[in-house]
């Protein structure tokens, strides 16, 4: 494995910002950390390159060794989480799920591990639901009495 | 403040954010509060504990360097604040006079 294929870029882009000025700022970080941005971008098209919050060059995440939370556990995540707190959210399912349920369960288990878990957080809003159905029925049975 | 009752999970995830001096965050809080309630803590259950705790002003939240291992996400790392510094003493203490004078269960008084 090369030096680059070990490496993601994470950037900014800015409004405005054109993928020539992205591709600049990648430039920037990858000589900031040593690392060929041309033979990068070679693996990595700008178009795949992450959009994130900050520029910054990181050990690469997304290989084998790496698995991202699954879309189903992201969606539940979605809905019981504030949408300021999302982002760190699937950081810490994304932290559990490759350094404590992938090793302990392997891949696949380690995955519904973690759906299983993003179901999970959504209990209470699912508790909160039901009562109120119920509440609901109980007074419109009232009413058509 | 007084006669504000933190609930059980309330409580551990105080203590463990104090613990954790600034450096907590959900995975580490929940692990934290797991070992010292002595049963699995879910995130879920720790971000609507954390966030019940941020609106009463007891802790508060910034935002943590991206690691590799979660997908260059941040972290939201917590810290405790003065008031919640006296509920949890308060609670403490609670605690303590409520089992003022009781011998070691099993014993004879």
């Amino acid at each position: 494995m090369t030096q680059e294929e070990t490496f993601t870029v994470l950037a900014t882009r800015l409004p405005g910002m054109s993928d020539q000025d992205l591709f600049l700022e990648i430039v920037d970080a990858c000589k900031k950390y040593g690392i060929d941005a041309r033979t990068l971008l070679q693996h990595r098209p700008i178009k795949d390159v992450r959009i994130g919050d900050s520029l910054a060059v990181i050990p690469r995440i997304d290989g084998p060794d790496h698995s991202a939370v699954p879309y189903f556990a992201k969606l539940l995540l979605c809905l019981s989480v504030a949408s300021e707190k999302q982002e760190h959210a699937l950081g810490d399912f994304e932290e559990r799920l490759n350094k404590l349920w992938i090793p302990q369960f392997g891949p696949r288990m380690g995955r519904l591990v973690c759906v299983w878990w993003a179901a999970r957080s959504m209990a209470g809003i699912l508790r909160f639901g039901i009562i109120a159905a119920l509440v609901d029925r109980i007074v419109s049975n009232l009413h058509s009495r | 403040l007084e006669g504000h009752n933190l609930g059980e999970l309330e409580r551990a995830v105080l203590v463990a954010i104090v613990q954790l001096n600034g450096k907590g965050y959900a995975v580490s809080i929940a692990d934290d509060a797991g070992r010292r309630l002595k049963k699995s803590v879910s995130l879920g259950a720790v971000y609507g504990t954390a966030d019940r705790l941020e609106k009463k002003g007891f802790i508060s939240s910034r935002l943590g360097e991206p690691t590799p291992e979660r997908g260059g996400k941040p972290k939201r790392l917590y810290r405790i604040e003065a008031p919640g510094v006296r509920a949890l003493s308060e609670a403490r203490d609670r605690d303590s006079r409520a089992w003022a004078g009781v011998s070691p269960l099993g014993e004879p008084a």
